[in-house]
């Protein structure tokens, strides 16, 4: 009797592991080891063949459901400009109920949007724009250039000191007439075009900001964009409707809903099961199991790097301030087994400290590049140092794509006799350890402001970096990183950028890691969907 | 009159247990590493912005005068701003607090319904093929992490017969999938507490005593052994529905459920002090409240307990 139940319900088990982890709808995935044929764009971000046929149900749709990791919160940039809590998870909303002066394809160039064309004045010190004179805010007001210079000015009179890397150079904006604003600047910024498309400078309607101030703002915003803001149930959804008068034209998608959905085996089952539409910033190892019958995804390069700071200051007592070390760890960085162990094999190795689609980026043999992987080298330059084989920390966040990286360079540093010791720590305590300087080396991935070089400056002149340098190094890179921000002639400025890159490449300053690829899902149906490298969506390319 | 005595009694010793508990979350928030300030304005932030800000959020003032003042605004009601998203924290609490009851809710209804007959049956028919498949069942889902099952549940119930909504709120619907996830766990413990607490009054002398009578099984089982073996059940219940309540943040974060426990799990996160303290404070007030509530549903059940005596 005993075994028959114990049959029975080996039996119940099998058949309940077979329900739960079976293929979905019986259909066949394919191969999802490699490439998976479902994506849609071979690092162009174009989406291309796979999702032309639409069905009659999805022609008929006209609601696309978006799922975001977190919650779009802040929709005034004037009042709460680029703090971290105010990061990439705004861009859906921001991008869309607002017009920006102009926008960033998905190759990096500026294309018009508010802002029709630009002309540099007085050596660079001042810029104009034109801008078009048939867009209106949702309310019918027209969108004026002094609605475009009081947008700048107040994100200017509001924003941390920190976040002035987004207006870089800016000192103030007029109308010059209805139709032309004049940027004034205080020093010369040659990626200054690229600021008008960071997410700090929405252009808001003057009138209705008198009328309603900061928090009315807020609270009901008030764009020129292709897309309302509607209802937002904190934590749940937030609605957004077409706005049918658009300068662009009527959006195709009429209603979108974000909903946040933080864990990603639930954004992958809400897109199978049809309650979402698009996940954002998609997980690259999900969309490679993704049913291509269902959904699609594209990829691009991003337009953030990931890096390995190094601790190079004699004042803070680590044993990095030992140059041979240093290079004895960058000997350790195998990119190849970093770009298939993090990024799925969909990223790109990085060697030197800049993305190579950013504006302004030198060719890399114009650069001296990061070290190669090279374990017998590494054990050379180990034998030269004093290593004193006492444990060297690398700081990551936990649960992050860093924290993979650390682990596979911590194997590669033990195989060359480093004792390497991982600390993947929450965001508070890796911030702290970068403040104070209290690390050895410490992986981040950035994304710069602008999809320009010249955002270095917005890093390696900051306090918290003049802490992992000797005064000697921060000092060159200071002057120079200012040096190449004002330089205005593209050959002469990549040339500069070139020999910052160099520098840092040569003294081991930060060691650069890995390209992470932007991604995108979506349904099959879903027409117009482009991965960006800055995760920006605009919406009014999609249709059903 | 001692009823009224004893509940008064124990909701005054509430305040030094509400006192302990925010003292020691703001202890521990505040002196983990990490400056609020810093993670709020980002790592470039220049020290002039930081100073600024940690003036603005109070940061600057000691330790102890910074949880006296926000325990005498919490006191008037104003348990403050969130730090990051600048939101009356008190009233996302209570805007999101509904999901979370209902999760817990509607978890232990499933382990009452289910947990507490099959319990039943597992006790009558002990050492019977019922029991051994209980007990089997039991043991399963106790053992079972409860973002494992969440997840296996999606795919089976979501994807594959699509009967389920694998996200978020709106429906009773939605419910379902999270409920039963959360809920495994204590309606394994609800079938194992009613089986052996109800074995031993099946085997106790009043028992045999009210069979001897000739009283029928079904109403020797339901007036008199089960009605000594549900004390320990209900205690459980309340202590159930406390966890659930405080407990719910692996499941709202696996079914995308804007609750209490993700709540707290962003401001943990983020270090956002006002969020966890809120939701510390009134969480433990609940569950005080709810145990006081199991308290007194034990002297209904069971005449022997004299509250306040």
């Amino acid at each position: 009797m005993k075994k028959k139940i114990a049959l029975i319900l080996a039996l119940g088990m099998l058949a309940g592991s077979i329900a739960g982890c079976g293929n979905p709808g019986g259909q066949d995935t394919g191969d999802s080891s490699g490439a998976g044929d479902n994506r849609t764009s071979e690092k162009t971000g174009s989406n291309s063949e796979g999702n032309n046929e639409s069905t009659p149900a999805a022609s008929s749709k006209d609601t696309v459901v978006i799922a975001t990791a977190v919650e779009p919160i802040y929709f005034f940039m004037q009042q709460e400009p680029a703090t971290a809590a105010s990061l990439g998870q705004d861009a859906i909303v921001l991008y869309n109920i607002y017009d920006y002066l102009f926008n960033l394809d998905e190759s990096g160039a500026l294309e018009p949007s508010i802002g029709l064309e630009y002309t540099i004045e007085n050596d660079g010190l001042t810029y104009v724009v034109k801008i078009r004179d048939d867009a209106y805010f949702t309310n019918g007001d027209k969108v004026t250039a002094e609605d475009v210079a009081f947008s700048y000015n107040l994100v200017f009179e509001n924003i941390p000191a920190n976040a002035r890397g987004l207006l870089t150079g800016l000192e103030s904006a007029e109308a010059r007439d209805e139709t032309t604003v004049q940027f004034n600047m205080s020093t010369k910024f040659a990626a200054f075009p690229n600021c008008w498309t960071t997410r700090a400078a929405p252009i808001i309607s003057k009138t209705y900001y008198e009328e309603v101030g900061a928090d009315g703002y807020q609270a009901a915003p008030l764009g020129s964009g292709p897309y309302t803001l509607g209802e937002v149930v904190s934590g749940e959804s937030l609605t957004m409707h077409a706005n049918e008068d658009y300068w662009g034209g009527a959006p195709a998608i009429k209603n979108v809903i974000v909903r946040p959905i933080s864990n990603v085996n639930t954004q992958f089952v809400a897109l199978q099961s049809g309650e979402v539409d698009v996940i954002l910033n998609a997980n690259l190892a999900s969309c490679l199991q993704l049913d291509p019958n269902v959904a699609s995804w594209a990829y691009c390069d991003s337009a953030t790097r990931a890096l390995m700071l190094m601790q190079s200051n004699p004042a803070s007592g680590s044993q990095m301030v030992d140059e041979n070390l240093r290079k004895a760890i960058a000997c350790c960085v195998n990119r190849e087994d970093l770009v298939i162990g993090v990024c799925e094999g969909y990223g790109s190795p990085s060697w030197y400290d800049t993305v190579p689609s950013y504006l302004g980026a030198p060719a890399l043999e114009d650069c001296t590049l990061a070290a190669e992987y090279d374990l017998d080298k590494a054990k050379e330059y180990l034998e030269a140092s004093n290593y004193d084989g006492s444990p060297l920390s690398i700081y990551c966040n936990s649960g992050s794509r860093a924290e993979q990286a650390a682990n596979i360079i911590q194997g590669a540093m033990i195989a060359a006799g480093i004792n390497a010791e991982v600390k993947a720590v929450d965001g508070g305590t890796s911030s702290a350890a970068m403040a104070s300087g209290e690390y050895d080396m410490l992986i981040a991935e950035s994304t710069g402001s602008q999809f320009d070089t010249g955002c270095l400056g917005n890093i390696y002149t900051t306090p918290s970096f003049a802490q992992m340098m000797s005064d000697e190094a921060f000092a060159w890179m200071d002057e120079k990183i200012q040096a190449q921000r004002q330089e205005t002639d593209p050959e002469a400025r990549k040339a500069l950028t070139a020999e910052i890159l160099s520098y840092m490449n040569e003294n081991t300053i930060s060691v650069p890691l890995y390209l992470p690829a932007a991604t995108i899902a979506f349904n099959k149906d879903l027409k117009g969907v482009v991965a960006h490298p800055q995760t920006i969506t605009h919406l009014q390319d999609w249709s059903w | 009159m001692s009823m009224v005595k004893y509940i008064l009694k124990r909701l005054l010793m509430l305040i030094p247990v509400m006192v302990g508990i925010s003292l020691f979350i703001y202890l521990v928030l505040s002196l983990a590493p990490g400056d609020p300030a810093r993670m709020i304005l980002g790592m470039d932030a220049l020290p002039e912005d930081i100073e600024a800000l940690r003036e603005e959020l109070g940061l600057n003032k000691p330790l102890l005068i910074r949880y006296g003042l926000y325990m005498w605004d919490a006191l008037h009601g104003d348990f403050g701003t969130s730090w990051y998203q600048r939101f009356d924290v008190a009233s996302e609490f209570f805007h999101r607090l509904p999901n979370t009851f209902w999760l817990a809710f509607i978890a232990n209804a499933f382990s009452i319904i289910i947990g507490i007959p099959v319990g039943i049956i597992a006790a009558v028919r002990h050492n019977k093929p019922a029991d051994y498949v209980v007990t089997f069942f039991s043991l399963l889902l106790c053992s079972a992490p409860g973002f494992w099952l969440g997840m296996l549940a999606q795919l089976l119930f979501c994807i594959r017969l699509g009967w389920l909504p694998s996200s978020g709120v709106g429906s009773f619907a939605h419910f379902i999938l999270p409920a039963l996830t959360m809920g495994g766990g204590i309606i394994a413990i609800n079938m194992r507490t009613t089986r052996t607490w109800l074995l031993d009054s099946i085997r106790s002398d009043y028992v045999r005593t009210a069979r001897a009578k000739g009283a029928r099984e079904g109403r020797v089982i339901v007036h008199h052994a089960m009605r000594n073996s549900m004390l320990p059940v209900i205690t459980g219940l309340g202590m159930n529905f406390a966890a659930c309540m405080a407990g719910t943040a692996v499941t709202e974060t696996v079914f995308a459920i804007p609750g209490i426990g993700s709540f707290i799990t962003t401001g943990v996160k983020t270090k956002d002090i006002p969020i966890v303290l809120c939701s510390v404070i009134i969480i433990a007030l609940m569950v005080g409240l709810v145990n006081l509530i199991v308290d007194i549903i034990y002297a209904v059940v069971d005449p022997r307990v004299k509250l306040g005596s």
